[in-house]
């Protein structure tokens, strides 16, 4: 017969089951030392991105400023990355770039995955009724376009501009995350638990959210880690045709477009910047194999 | 006289697949009474999980009546009281699919306390849950694990568990312990017969095992491709099985002692695969792999009749002696 | 004296994982002799599936260690050989077969592709290898385990068969790769039972008509009794008692086997006994004596320290007990 004092001790040890299973998940991301990397360099970015007005030497430079005086000067220790044709500090625009980038990334993602987790869930779960068939054939219309074109094509018609780049961004991107999560769903669906909570008396809502959507988890997380280089490469393209950030807005690929014209005198411009969207999609790939690799199935010994 | 808690009357249950319709379960009528263990026994194929999970609200029959407690159940789980859906309960096969591999104990315990308000607060529901998994000796220590970090027989009464939390009176068991090894299948199957006791339980068990339900069940009933092949008490069943496809079962069944081999009826063989579900030869079922087959069986099918109290048989041998 | 098909000696096999190191099978010991069919009996988690794997060589070896142990097989050492040696003895010595036969076929190959596949690993590079001859190879192969209708067989794929006609393939299969030892991994356990009667009759009857050794893994008493004439009873990686099976099954001494024995249900009734309390031992930090220890109703303080070793009760009857030390000799 168990007694009080046995309950009261199982209580108390929730916080530590907590921490061990922190332990465990780090001892999973770090099997692989690129993960490691990844991570390293994702918060390195993350803390460029929210210091960039305190680390950069020259904030000036990232806003409407010239300096006609100090133009064009190739990589120097006063201006590690040079200065541009107007005399602003490139490594204090591509600091600043960073933060453009990853903001638009993260303010893209959180808009749009939720919606299309939703309706990737209420599709699975209503599979063979006319919602599922409403719902995945208009993702499947949106999906048919490369995502690339579409942000382009939604761009072209608003004025442009870096919110009106999220919104392309949005627009093109939420179909994958519902047909994921949709695929997701289907399958467990007929599981068994699912089933038991279904027979218990569990609502809709409860189902989803509670009993599926903890289940798709490792996929989504995993796939807004790798979605944030995406996007970033992809707000990169559209302002490197001029549909995204407008200057003076130092947004890396308005950087990159502004330069290309001068390659290859003025290289330190158009290099520089494009480096850095390179090392941001690197970093967030092998960040996201590493969450891939922590959340992955468990394994039996 | 025991009252009939689930009277099962010509139950259907077809499944449209790619490859035409299966008749998963194919006409049958069964009864069970209060506070009786029944067992019911099948291969795979046979159809007796389409039978559980008909009963329980899992499918909608396709033709037939589900009566329970004098009450036509016929719906599925969405559409039907709550009440109903407290007072039937079932534990699944499989016990690593039938927990969510993302909850921990506490939140999968809690889910039917809470859908059924037992337990008002969330501190008496802590308090209900430790009584459940003190019941089926678990620690309470266990509430904040996984189901990846518990062995087969512990998901398993955790299952358990949660079918008892709505205090249940007629429990649906599928194979409870189908994947588990034998030592701990002795502790469930104790654990079932207690509760069963302690609580008055009806319970419907499914199995493939006749050594098993032997031990466990009051009467049996034996099921091929979704038609009943005979339904008798148990201790009946073993001293005198008419069914032809019931000896061959029980001629298969590995034993561990000679007692038992010179119980079972002589070696029957079984020739030949079980038919396709879909491709259901005419006449009886069974005829394609049955010893004692005669020209009718090929082209009518035999009814269910009784040839001596409380058993009963569906075979053309039987005929003439049935009523 | 002949030579032992398989030998294993003192195998230890240790797992690395998060929790530390687990140390799954500890100190087991087996012999096979020539043509014989010995049946390894064990529950879930005592390492028989791990030790049979070793024996394959099919354990990944991080994070599988081996430090202690040898398995000799035909007097060499499996666990010393070079890759192109062991290649050479999965193709014609040993072969396995697995517990579920449909997913131990590939799902999108065709039956005749994947016998195919085989025969032309079995037969090496040989000129005369045409698809002709491959396929009459193979049909050949479909008929000694009573398959009907061959032709259509090959045609098909793995999923429109039935787990018994799966299982008759990975037979077949399995005795063309092997002239010596058969380890048959629980074949029965995902079929029906009255077509597990049929494949475990197939399978005795091809072993006695080749001559070649088996070793029959399960979890199910019932089943091994019938067909083998040894029995190895493991429990948390090490072998508890071995016997002939007739005696095995009369007078099983090592307290696991006779509370196996007891909570095998029984077709002559009186209920289910209790089984056996506890669980498994924890792997990462088992217990130094007897891991049987904490479980045992017999314990003794020895038990705790101390493992206990093979005992000879009888011929052939060996018994890891400290119960049994005062009357009998030791190994």
């Amino acid at each position: 017969m168990q007694n009080k004092m046995q309950r009261r001790l199982a209580r108390t040890k929730e916080p530590s089951r907590r921490w061990e299973s922190i332990q465990r998940n780090w001892y999973k991301f770090s099997r692989n030392p690129l993960s490691i990397v990844g991570l390293v360099l994702v918060c390195t970015i993350v803390f460029i991105a929210i210091f960039a007005p305190y680390i950069s030497p020259h904030p000036e430079s990232a806003g409407k400023f010239v300096n006609f005086s100090d133009t064009t000067n190739p990589p120097s220790w006063a201006h590690p990355f040079g200065t541009d044709r107007f005399g602003r500090d490139v490594l204090t625009r591509t600091l600043y770039g960073y933060r453009y980038s990853l903001g638009m990334a993260l303010m893209v993602i959180s808009i749009m995955a939720p919606t299309g987790i939703v309706l990737g869930l209420v599709a699975g779960y209503h599979r063979n009724t006319w919602i599922d068939t409403v719902i995945m054939r208009v993702t499947d219309v949106f999906i048919a376009v490369p995502a690339l074109i579409l942000a382009l094509a939604v761009c072209s018609v608003l004025t442009p501009s870096i919110f009106n780049a999220m919104l392309a961004i949005c627009i093109a991107w939420w179909p994958w995350y519902t047909r994921m999560v949709y695929e997701i769903t289907c399958s467990l669906k007929n599981e068994f638990f699912v089933q038991a909570a279904e027979l218990t008396g569990a609502s809709k809502t409860h189902i989803l959210f509670r009993e599926i959507l903890p289940n798709c988890a490792a996929s989504i997380l995993t796939k807004m880690s790798l979605d944030v280089g995406w996007v970033i490469l992809i707000g990169a393209a559209l302002s490197f045709v001029g549909l995204g950030a407008q200057p003076p807005t130092p947004d890396l690929g308005t950087l990159v477009a502004d330069a290309s014209n001068y390659l290859p005198d003025l290289w330190w411009e158009a290099v520089f910047p494009a480096f850095a969207i390179m090392v941001a999609v690197l970093a967030f790939n092998l960040f996201g194999d590493g969450v891939d690799d922590m959340l992955g199935e468990e394994k039996r010994g | 006289m025991m009252s009939n808690v689930l009277v099962i009357n010509k139950l259907k249950k077809s499944f449209v697949t790619n490859h035409g319709i299966v008749k998963a379960v194919n006409k049958i009528s069964l009864c069970v009474k209060e506070n009786e263990i029944f067992g019911l026994v099948g291969e795979s194929g046979s159809g007796k999980s389409t039978v559980a999970y008909t009963v329980v609200g899992m499918y909608r029959p396709t033709e037939g009546k589900i009566i329970y407690r004098g009450k036509n159940i016929g719906q599925e789980s969405r559409k039907r009281p709550k009440e109903l859906k407290k007072d039937i309960q079932i534990v699944f096969q499989n016990p690593g699919s039938s927990l969510n591999p993302r909850k921990n104990i506490k939140q999968i315990l809690e889910l039917p306390l809470k859908v059924h308000n037992v337990g008002m607060n969330s501190k008496s529901r802590v308090e209900r849950i430790e009584e459940l998994l003190e019941m089926v000796q678990l620690p309470p220590s266990y509430m904040y694990k996984y189901p990846s970090m518990l062995s087969g027989g512990e998901k398993q009464r955790v299952a358990i568990a949660r079918a008892l939390a709505t205090s249940p009176s007629f429990v649906l068991l599928d194979e409870p312990t189908a994947s588990l090894d034998v030592s701990v299948q002795a502790k469930i199957i104790n654990m079932l017969i207690q509760f069963q006791k302690k609580f008055k339980l009806t319970y419907f068990f499914i199995t493939h095992d006749l050594s098993l339900i032997r031990n466990v069940a009051s009467r049996i009933a034996i099921m091929y491709l979704g038609k009943i092949c005979e339904v008798a008490p148990t201790s009946e069943f073993l001293r005198k099985p008419l069914h032809p496809y019931t000896e061959m079962l029980l001629s298969c069944i590995p034993v561990i002692s000679d007692e038992e081999e010179v119980l079972k009826p002589k070696k029957v063989t079984s020739k030949g695969e079980i038919p396709s579900p879909v491709n259901l030869p005419p006449g009886c079922s069974f005829h394609s792999r049955c010893p004692k087959k005669m020209d009718i069986c090929s082209k009518e099918d035999p009814v269910m009749g009784e040839v001596s109290k409380g058993h009963r048989v569906r075979c053309h041998l039987y005929d003439a002696k049935a009523g | 004296m002949p030579t032992p098909v398989l030998e294993i000696r003192d195998l230890h096999v240790w797992f690395r994982v998060f929790e530390g190191i687990l140390k799954v099978v500890n100190g087991a010991n087996l012999i096979v002799w020539p043509g014989e069919k010995v049946s390894l009996v064990g529950e879930t988690g005592c390492g028989k599936s791990v030790m049979a794997k070793s024996i394959m060589s099919l354990l990944s070896m991080p994070p599988a260690i081996i430090p202690k142990g040898k398995i000799l097989f035909k007097g060499k050492n499996i666990l010393k050989m070079g890759k192109v040696e062991l290649q050479e003895i999965r193709k014609k010595e040993i072969s396995m077969i697995f517990q579920d036969p449909v997913t131990a076929l590939n799902p999108v190959f065709t039956i005749g592709t994947q016998l195919g596949d085989v025969i032309r690993f079995m037969e090496g590079s040989k000129r005369n290898m045409t698809r002709d001859s491959i396929r009459k190879r193979a049909i050949q192969l479909l008929k000694e385990v009573s398959l009907p209708d061959p032709e259509r067989i090959l045609r098909s794929y793995p999923i429109q068969l039935s787990g018994g006609m799966c299982q008759r393939i990975c037979i077949t299969t399995a005795l063309a790769t092997a002239n010596e030892l058969i380890i048959a991994d629980e074949p029965g356990t995902s079929l029906d039972v009255t077509i597990q009667d049929q494949i475990m009759r197939l399978l005795e009857e091809l072993v006695e008509k080749l001559g070649t050794s088996i070793i029959l893994i399960s979890h199910a008493l019932g089943a091994v009794r019938n067909m083998t004439d040894r029995v190895y009873v493991m429990y948390a990686g090490s072998i508890v008692e071995s016997a002939k099976t007739k005696d095995f099954f009369a007078h099983p001494l090592h307290p696991y086997s006779q509370g196996l024995l007891l909570a095998t249900p029984r077709l002559t009734g009186g209920g289910i006994k209790e089984g056996i309390p506890g669980d498994v031992p924890d792997y990462s930090n088992p217990p130094a004596g007897c891991r049987f220890y904490p479980r045992c109703k017999y314990a003794m303080p020895i038990c705790k320290d101390k493992k206990p070793p093979a005992f000879k009760v009888d011929e052939g009857h060996e018994v890891a007990c400290w119960l049994v030390q005062n009357h009998m000799v030791t190994r």
